[in-house]
């Protein structure tokens, strides 16, 4: 599903976005050297593996595109600071969205932790939707706290406050995570060495646990939103700031869903008896698994 | 093996991604002595706001003399610590000069200048910029390459594709090679 979706992201992308285009009026003439090769440049470990240059590619691709979405927010800012018009508005929303959704494909977000929770325990596909909105609110909502707190109760740099908040509410997420996982770890083979197959089903369905994921996923606060509230209070266009702030959260909780959800469904598919994949219980045990190592690894990553 | 560099890999997307934007263009002033080389990054307007917020102490849009030195203070250890996010290779070998560090603002955009002493002797230069934690985001100008005053010898440039290894991925970067004659 993941890949699908890099797929269909760096194909939509078209042409090279990476290597400059100077203009022919430039004073220097141009040479040409060729480019080099992923298996010129590739360390001997990665060669092969499947999605590595892909990976990259949609990595680089998102960032260009966020870069461009977020210089024309700032002069959609500029242009309702000269002439006040309502249009902006809806083209501010629909910038902020989609420069929510690209960045919330790219690293980050939780998607890491969420995804591994529902391969880990599958879920309806409603709840990765919840999961996901839930965790673009917290993200989003912790952003708006810092700024308001940061700008209208601390005389201090604004800047460093946010580096400071970021560090705190970090180290607690890591630690939450870890927990979390540790806790599922705990669960499951305490259920396995009891052979109590309706403990883990019990485990395995409870919706709490991944809402309290979704909001420790969510609390370290987006930058991105940080930047775009600070810079309509600097141009006294708060309510357009508002506008923006919810546009990059309908974009992110979009992004972050799509994925939990096309995770819950690939998991779903594969695992499914009606399916009758060969070895489905085999790999319905090994997602168990994996994906709760992986909630603990995302833990210790983070710290 | 490769199970665990594809998991690495997809670890990857948990780190740090950038909300910073820089546009880097590079520019050559021959001088009689030796010519220099100046690398320029235009950040994008919000960070800009941030940093001036807390460095242009007067908000009068411009940083004074002593603006800039605060600025320069905080930001250029940390900078000097990971070379200033740039490799530059003169003639095929490293060239590691510290070079002269100039912030300034500009219609409300920050831009760093660094530059750098370039020899006669000189016939190329490669420069890559990445911020390789990738909190920064930094890709070339359109033009990436400007000629500053008359040179006599014939320059030329190209940009080149080549990639870094981050996180078990490959992440495409754009290198700006001079050939000078």
């Amino acid at each position: 599903m993941y890949y699908l979706l890099i797929f269909f992201i760096t194909a939509a992308a078209g042409a090279n976005i990476y290597s400059p285009k100077p203009t022919e009026d430039s004073v220097v003439q141009k040479a040409h050297t060729p480019n080099k090769t992923i298996e010129d440049t590739a360390p001997e470990s990665i060669r092969g593996i499947p999605g590595a240059r892909l990976l990259g590619n949609l990595r680089g691709n998102l960032l260009t595109r966020q870069r461009k979405l977020q210089a024309r927010i700032s002069g959609s800012f500029r242009e309702m600071e000269k002439n006040q018009s309502r249009h902006l508005y809806f083209s501010v929303f629909v910038l902020a969205f989609l420069f929510g959704f690209f960045h919330s494909l790219g690293p980050g977000h939780g998607k890491m932790v969420l995804g591994a929770y529902f391969l880990s325990n599958g879920a309806r596909v409603i709840q990765g939707l919840f999961a996901g909105t839930l965790t673009a609110a917290v993200h989003v909502a912790s952003a708006v706290t810092i700024v308001l707190f940061g700008y209208y109760s601390i005389a201090g740099s604004l800047l460093a406050t946010t580096q400071n908040a970021e560090t705190i509410l970090q180290a607690v997420t890591a630690r939450a995570i870890i927990l979390l996982g540790l806790t599922m770890l705990a669960v499951r083979l305490y259920s396995r060495v009891k052979n109590n197959r309706m403990q883990t089903k019990a485990c395995a369905e409870s919706p709490r646990s991944v809402y309290i994921l979704s909001v420790f996923t969510g609390l370290v606060p987006c930058p991105g939103v940080i930047f775009i509230l600070l810079f309509s209070i600097n141009l006294s266009l708060v309510s357009l700031g508002v506008f923006a702030v919810s546009g990059v959260f309908a974009g992110m909780a979009l992004g972050i869903s799509t994925i939990s959800m096309g995770i819950i469904f690939s998991r779903s598919f594969l695992t499914s008896r009606r399916t009758e994949f060969f070895g489905h219980r085999v790999l319905k045990n090994t997602f168990s698994f994996l994906g709760i190592f992986t909630i603990i690894l995302s833990g210790i990553l983070l710290l | 093996m490769k199970t665990a560099s594809i998991l690495c890999m997809f670890l990857g997307y948990l780190c740090a991604h950038p909300h910073v934007w820089v546009e880097v263009s590079a520019g050559l002033t021959a001088h009689s002595d030796t010519d220099s080389l100046s690398i320029v990054w235009k950040y994008d307007e919000m960070f800009s706001l941030m940093l001036s917020e807390d460095f242009d102490t007067d908000k009068n849009g411009v940083l004074s003399t002593e603006e800039r030195a605060n600025l320069r203070d905080l930001v250029f250890e940390n900078l000097k610590n990971v070379n200033f996010y740039m490799n530059i290779h003169r003639n095929n070998a490293p060239y590691t000069i510290i070079p002269e560090f100039t912030p300034r603002l500009e219609g409300g955009i920050l831009y760093f200048v660094f530059t750098f002493p370039l020899p006669h002797d000189t016939e190329t230069v490669r420069i890559r910029v990445i911020d390789e934690e990738f909190y920064h985001s930094m890709e070339w100008s359109e033009t990436p390459l400007k000629i500053r005053a008359g040179n006599d010898r014939s320059i030329t440039y190209d940009t080149e594709m080549t990639e870094v290894e981050w996180f078990h991925t490959m992440v495409p970067v754009t290198e700006l090679v001079i050939s000078c004659e």
